[in-house]
């Protein structure tokens, strides 16, 4: 199921929230199934073969729990750790990097092996990482005593199920296990409402926006003009961080319904100074895990420089391939990490330079290597930046205006300046979401300082109501003559 | 605080709740894509949007008789159909529409219309090498809440801004200013939108961009795609409904579609394709088969057309008359015959005489 849905606004989020508190008034353990069924309903909505997957990995990782806590020596609580990350990476890679790696070896010894097509589950990066390090804190002794029902709820919880953050146990079940949480809570109701509001505008209004132009962009990149490259770099820069942040926003909004505070996945990343500052930034989840489970394992910085460098760049290569089956994923990740290391290198030097400019050319560096990261091959991204400086000036083409051309504004001008207003309201929106990266609060500022005004309540109405109502639009067939 | 939460949780759902219902009520009740109910007397309609009133029309309306099937057909006169044949039509045309996509169409213009005694229906020789799954448009691209009887996924209708602003609105703007419903003669008629002639046709035929395919015969897998698309496309929905009368004909493209293909070096195979889509359709007791080719004076008349296929309502309005009496029908007896004469017609007509010195411009009769 997707948060910017109908039935999930409508009927699914209504009868969560609803029938989870009315249930915890019977008894808390019904509300916990409920949500637990609810999630997984969630889950399986779209593909219901999809919760075979996850109800094993959650099955076999609880299983490893009991295990783990039932050894009696350190010997034995490896094993069993070892044989538990074993299993959920050996889960994770079959469905991930199957095809990735057959095509590679293709690649190198020439052969023509066939691609097995497995369909990747939904969320599978995100729920196996959250068991991985749910595993190694009970090997860490660090695990409390979760009954399987909390224990699977934590990993179902459907707020970030599907696409983040990745919440450590400590985070969540203190929190879902408190019995004061177990009542509504007027003040995180609307506050969760609030930031729930505001993330689903960021996706629907924004980022999708952005999205309906950059799709065809990077298929037509090769005749795109100049023009056309500058918009599809910064474009996809925004939509990313519109689309992936507002469903963080989401999340962290439905979770607070529920009296959950998730933990914040983005601070504001473009407002980085530096690359180091950018990745205290963007994925605080994702960085916290590898640097928990993955860098400080490894030494972290206690063993000497070069080992400090080389464990960044495992670090980053690793994430690198979390986000996709892809040379082009495990570039991206390779090359933040080479900046890191030369942020670490040349630090005092950087910590020299005014802010605003270190910031403007970590936005830029950043820009270029998300062109990395959404591009299907490397010749598609070398295209983009070669049509930046040969394309030519012209025109943005219907492709990019008419993602903006929106019917509501049309209606309102109804008419006047048609031919500049789709061109016009382009650079609007760009404008105005660079604006908004760069000089305002990000959501969870907002919500968390802002006051619950009646004008707060009705802005969050009328967002709301206008996202959904944007969740359909009518498209146009064009016929395509000779 | 607690009281300032509460207060907002109300008003946000509050404003929330009332502009959704707002809008969504006004759409329903307008409902510019007919899928409630027919038109309201109260109200003027546009009719302009056939993938997303076609549905609509076929549910909702009163007719007895249907005119399917492409852009060739969005020319067609039902108040001419109706005065001709003597009945109650509507007109259901999808430009770029595929021939699945119509019998789709028609499968649920007859799910829910008991009384359909006459179709008519073109098929389009472009479309020849067509499978039965073939459409233009991804699947995700059709407003499927429209296609179905089922009234939850009708939210994705009644809560759409861009259903709102574009089409419930301008019911209410013409209705405003006093304006009229469109007829069904007019929807999706095109006619006075483009220039005909040659001017026209030169517009979108570039003679000298047209290169051979390699493509000389008819392999076995596509003859095999070929029957699948009109069996499963055309003749079953026929051979289902024994009580009504299906007019299917191939559309007269002009002169300038042959010039086409043979520098596409792909005359034999569209030849012997257009015989055995017409060999699969002769013969079925309730299907009447009709092609136009023989009628030179109108195929080698630039002025009938707007490109190499799309000809004026003038042939549509003349297609029609043949229709009623049998003008061009082919049967089993005589298909072959009819495609030995039109084909030889075909290969042997001087093209080069159609265009100018240069090859490429297309001369004007007028002027020879």
């Amino acid at each position: 199921m997707l948060f910017n849905s109908y039935i999930f606004v409508l009927i699914f989020l209504p009868l969560c929230v609803g029938g989870y508190f009315f249930l915890n008034k019977i008894k808390p353990i019904f509300a916990s199934v409920f949500l637990l069924g609810m999630s997984l309903w969630f889950y399986g909505y779209f593909n219901p073969k999809y919760l075979l997957i996850i109800c094993i990995s959650i099955i076999l990782n609880y299983f490893a729990y009991i295990l783990i806590n039932k050894a009696n020596t350190v010997t034995r609580k490896k094993a069993v750790l070892v044989t538990a990350i074993t299993v959920n990476l050996l889960l994770f890679c079959w469905f991930k990097y199957m095809d990735f790696f057959i095509s590679n070896i293709n690649a190198v010894f020439k052969q023509n092996l066939p691609l097995l097509h497995i369909a990747l589950p939904l969320g599978i990066s995100f729920f196996t990482f959250q068991q991985l390090s749910f595993i190694i804190d009970a090997y860490r002794g660090e695990v409390g005593d979760y009954d399987y029902i909390t224990y699977a709820c934590y990993v179902a919880f459907f707020p970030q199920l599907v696409a983040g953050p990745i919440v450590s146990h400590s985070e969540f079940i203190p929190q879902f296990q408190n019995p004061d949480n177990k009542k509504p809570n007027v003040d995180n109701l609307a506050r969760g409402i609030n930031l729930f509001a505001l993330g689903l505008a960021k996706k629907v209004l924004i980022a999708d926006r952005f999205g309906a132009a950059i799709d065809s962009c990077f298929v037509l990149a090769p005749s795109m003009n100049a023009p056309s490259a500058l918009f599809t770099i910064i474009g996809y820069t925004l939509q990313l961080y519109f689309d992936f942040s507002g469903y963080c926003d989401m999340a962290l909004g439905i979770g607070r319904m529920f009296n959950i505070e998730l933990p914040a996945n983005f601070n504001s990343p473009y407002k980085a100074r530096d690359i180091a500052d950018f990745w205290k930034r963007w994925h605080l989840t994702l960085t916290r895990f590898f640097t928990r489970y993955v860098y400080i394992p490894l030494g972290g910085n206690r063993k000497g420089a070069v080992r400090t460098y080389v464990n960044i760049f495992i670090v980053f290569f690793l994430s690198g391939l979390w986000h996709g089956a892809n040379w082009t994923f495990v570039f991206w990740g390779v090359c933040h990490g080479i900046l890191l290391i030369l942020n670490r290198i040349f630090k005092k030097q950087i910590d020299k330079i005014p802010s605003i400019i270190s910031g403007f050319f970590t936005f830029i560096t950043v820009n270029i290597l998300w062109v990395f990261f959404r591009s299907p091959d490397f010749g598609t991204a070398f295209t983009v930046f070669k049509r930046l400086f040969t394309g030519g000036f012209g025109a943005l083409p219907d492709y990019i205006t008419e993602a903006f051309n929106l019917p509501e504004i049309n209606f309102i001008l109804r008419g006047s300046f048609a031919n500049i207003f789709p061109l016009a309201m382009t650079g609007v929106f760009v404008l105005l979401a660079l604006f908004i990266v760069f000089f305002t609060r990000n959501n969870c500022e907002t919500v968390a300082t802002k006051k619950m005004t009646v004008l707060r309540a009705v802005i969050t109405g009328i967002l709301l109501a206008w996202c959904v109502l944007s969740f359909e639009s009518v498209s146009s067939f064009l016929y395509f003559n000779f | 605080m607690k009281s300032v939460s509460k207060k907002f949780v109300i008003i946000t759902l509050s404003v929330f709740l009332v502009l959704i219902i707002a809008v969504g009520t006004l759409t329903a009740v307008i409902d510019p894509y007919f899928h409630f109910h027919a038109p309201l007397s109260v109200f003027r309609y546009p009719l302009n949007n056939e993938r997303y009133q076609n549905y609509g029309i076929a549910r909702n309306f009163d007719y007895n008789a249907v005119i399917a099937g492409t852009s060739m057909s969005e020319n067609f006169k039902p108040s001419e159909f109706d005065s001709l044949f003597n009945v109650k039509s509507v007109k259901l045309p999808f430009s770029g529409g595929s021939h699945l996509e119509v019998n789709e169409e028609l499968e649920f213009a007859f799910a829910h219309n008991d009384d359909i005694t006459c179709v008519i229906r073109n098929v389009d020789l472009f479309r020849a090498f067509d499978n039965k799954e073939s459409r233009d448009y991804p699947l995700d691209s059709y407003p499927t809440y429209l296609y179905d009887d089922n009234l939850l996924n009708d939210v994705g209708y009644i809560f759409n801004k861009e259903v709102f602003f574009k089409a419930t609105s301008s019911v209410i703007f013409r209705t405003l200013r006093g304006g009229q419903t469109d007829t069904l003669d007019s929807y999706m008629n095109w006619n006075s939108f483009y220039p005909f002639g040659p001017a026209g046709i030169q517009q979108n035929y570039h003679r000298d961009a047209v290169v051979p395919t390699g493509k000389t015969v008819i392999t076995d897998a596509e003859y095999e795609d070929i029957r699948g698309n009109i069996t499963e496309n055309i003749i079953k929905l026929a051979d289902e409904h024994p009580e009504t009368t299906f007019y299917i004909y191939v559309s007269p493209y002009s002169i300038y579609f042959f010039d086409y293909i043979k520098g596409l070096g792909e005359l034999d195979r569209y030849q012997n394709a257009e015989r055995f889509i017409l060999s699969l359709l002769v013969g079925h007791k309730n299907i009447r088969v009709f092609a136009f080719y023989t009628e030179k004076e109108i195929i080698c008349n630039p002025y009938n057309y707007r490109d190499v296929a799309h000809h004026s309502q003038d042939i549509n309005s003349q297609i029609l008359k043949w229709l009623k009496e049998g003008h061009d029908e082919l049967t089993a007896d005589n298909y072959e015959e009819y495609c030995d004469t039109v084909w030889d017609f075909f290969h042997n007509y001087d093209y080069d005489s159609l265009f100018a010195s240069d090859g490429v411009t297309i001369l004007d009769p007028a002027n020879k």
